[in-house]
């Protein structure tokens, strides 16, 4: 299933593109996707645990199966204001 | 009430206009301006970005908790994204009410609040290269 993933601030600097289309095995979670970024780009590293993934503009966990078309945004830390 | 994100240089007037009414007696008015220094150094301009769609539904939902918490008020947040000058306004609140109180802490209240659980980023332009600012992890 293809899914969208959106990098914003630092992750966009860090992974340099503002999206992504990843393709995923059916039924796989949004943990798998943390997991999958986490290895292709070392450097988000440091910031797993300051890291939020929401899916369609809500923040969910790990354990949440993905759909085909869902849109995946990495959220790092915020500094609005 | 209304909770935007704009790339277009934010007009005060009509945030306060969005919130008068009758019934209110006091409003209070809050302004994020850019800044030419932060903890880095020398700033010579600000970019923000935002995760537009969840940043609106943000504010919504932050106008709204401020509504069930101040009975009575009325709020505009309008925040702006893109490249800023130094002195330009990066954020307006405005809230109005029957009477001062909880004007002041509603304001204050949802400043608190955009600045840990919207999704919005900073980016500190300088002569010495780009910073992203280390901000808060995003509140859920």
């Amino acid at each position: 299933m293809r899914v969208t993933l959106l990098f914003f601030g630092p992750c966009r600097t860090i992974t340099g593109e503002r999206t992504q289309e990843w393709d995923l095995p059916t039924g796989s979670s949004l943990g798998a996707v943390r997991a999958k970024l986490l290895a292709r780009y070392p450097r988000l590293r440091p910031h797993d645990a300051s890291l939020v993934l929401a899916v369609n503009g809500r923040v969910r966990e790990s354990g949440e199966d993905l759909r085909e078309g869902d849109e995946i945004a990495v959220l790092p830390p915020v500094s609005g204001g | 009430m209304s909770g935007r994100i704009t790339d277009e240089p934010i007009d005060v007037g009509r945030t306060l206009k969005a919130v008068a009414h009758p019934g209110c007696g006091a409003v209070v008015l809050f302004l994020g301006t850019v800044r030419d220094q932060s903890v880095q150094g020398p700033v010579a301009a600000l970019e923000y970005e935002a995760y537009r769609p969840m940043a609106e539904t943000r504010l919504r939902e932050l106008g709204e908790e401020a509504i069930s918490r101040w009975p009575g008020i009325r709020w505009a947040i309008h925040h702006r994204v893109g490249r800023l000058e130094v002195e330009e306004i990066s954020l307006v609140i405005a809230v109005a009410s029957p009477h001062r109180e909880a004007a002041f802490s509603a304001a204050r209240f949802l400043l608190e609040r955009i600045k840990d659980s919207t999704p919005i980023w900073k980016l500190e332009i300088s002569s010495a290269g780009e910073t992203w600012v280390e901000g808060n992890p995003l509140r859920t």
